[in-house]
């Protein structure tokens, strides 16, 4: 599985996490500070589809779904690709990113369970490949997932990074599978090179599909593994159902469950 | 699922029913789990008085290191729910067959992504 490295993580946005949790009523683990520093050191570098400023506007739209009444109208109404609208979006956003993108990823936020594959095709049809989707959708849920993380433990949102100029890689991983989600995914065996460090033949045949979901962009999964191992259990003891944190496993288990109930989610 | 196998894992049977209906309905087996079920109720819904008075109950109720875990459980959870639906991943084939029970008792069938999180496979119903 991807190690966490030093080099990975940018000194002064580690400085920033680091402060946010300070403001805690407790002391917030470092392994954390260390991952989320992590994940936002690589959400303001070029990714394998949008540029560094790019990702990081999907990342303020993450946030500004939250209070877009759009989405709130959408999230009603009986289809939500029938209503039309505007969605209130995050000033930096504006020339940066595009309306099917934005309505997109506001989706990803607010109302995920109703994304379908004809949904994913549209925005193809717009421009915008399973690759872009992919990556867009990695960058939500680290988002997402850092902030929920931050307003349970009542401290600040980090701040979003300065972006890393540079351009999209364009690459796409081996040995991809079609057919078995919305978009393809690698096979469950080790990776071909570059990416050979997400998973070792090992753990290729078990590996959860939640794992293997983003693994159309390596990046995503490499920011999937490092919240997991912080804020859940780390990936090689997934199956060890006797294995918790400070919190016992039924007690982590509970609190899975219960997240997942409330977002409607089945799996 | 895990949380029931887990459960097994030290010698325990629990109910699940609080998953679903939420903390009044919490296992008492499983200690603090009411407060750490309201907690997620209000990190994932709450405004902001309820979720400050969740996170006091839960910092009564458990250790500051616990508290941590439990925050990022909650936010770990909140991508990992975006990810299933966002990317239509099926089951893993070897939780089909052993959560079918539970699924039907839960009323799980029911969620709307069920319909892509069982793909192919029959979803039964009363």
């Amino acid at each position: 599985m991807p190690q966490i490295t030093d080099d990975q993580r940018d000194p002064g946005i580690l400085a920033n996490v680091t402060n946010d949790f300070a403001t805690c009523k407790v002391p917030v683990r470092e392994d954390m500070a260390n991952a989320h520093a992590v994940v936002l050191s690589r959400l303001a570098r070029p990714g394998a589809w949008w540029t560094g400023a790019e990702r990081i506007c999907i990342a303020a739209e993450a946030r500004a779904a939250i209070t877009c009444p759009f989405c709130v109208e959408r999230k009603k109404a009986l289809s939500p690709y029938t209503i039309e609208g505007k969605h209130t979006i995050d000033p930096m956003t504006e020339g940066v990113l595009t309306e099917p993108i934005i309505a997109m990823v506001h989706m990803m936020v607010t109302d995920v369970t109703r994304i379908t594959q004809k949904a994913i095709e549209d925005l193809a049809n717009a421009g915008f490949s399973d690759g872009h989707y992919v990556e867009a959708l990695g960058i939500v849920v680290a988002i997402r997932s850092m902030d929920q993380t931050c307003r349970g433990l009542g401290v600040p949102v980090h701040a979003l990074p300065s972006p890393v100029a540079g351009e999209p890689t364009g690459a796409r991983p081996a040995p991809l599978v079609d057919g078995e989600a919305y978009v393809p995914m690698l096979a469950r065996e080790q990776p071909h090179a570059p990416d050979e460090d997400l998973w070792g033949a090992d753990f290729a045949k078990t590996i959860p599909n939640v794992a293997r979901a983003l693994s159309l962009v390596p990046d995503a999964v490499r920011d999937w593994f490092a919240l997991s191992d912080v804020q859940y259990i780390p990936a090689g003891k997934f199956g060890a159902v006797n294995e918790g944190r400070n919190l016992s496993r039924p007690q982590i288990e509970l609190l899975a469950g219960r997240v997942s109930a409330l977002n409607d989610c089945f799996y | 699922m895990l949380l029931r196998v887990s459960a097994q894992s030290i010698g325990e049977e629990v109910e699940l029913t609080g998953v679903v209906e939420g903390a009044e309905s919490v296992d008492e087996r499983i200690p603090a789990g009411k407060e750490l079920t309201a907690f997620a109720d209000a990190v994932v819904e709450g405004d902001q008085a309820t979720l400050d008075a969740a996170r006091t109950d839960l910092l009564a109720a458990v250790s500051p290191e616990q508290f941590v875990d439990a925050a990022g459980v909650v936010g770990n959870f909140e991508r990992m729910v975006r990810i299933a639906d966002g990317i239509g991943i099926s089951l893993d084939p070897n939780f089909t067959d052993v959560t079918a029970d539970m699924r039907e008792d839960l009323g799980l069938n029911e969620f709307a992504s069920a319909v892509h999180t069982l793909g192919n496979q029959k979803v039964t119903t009363e």
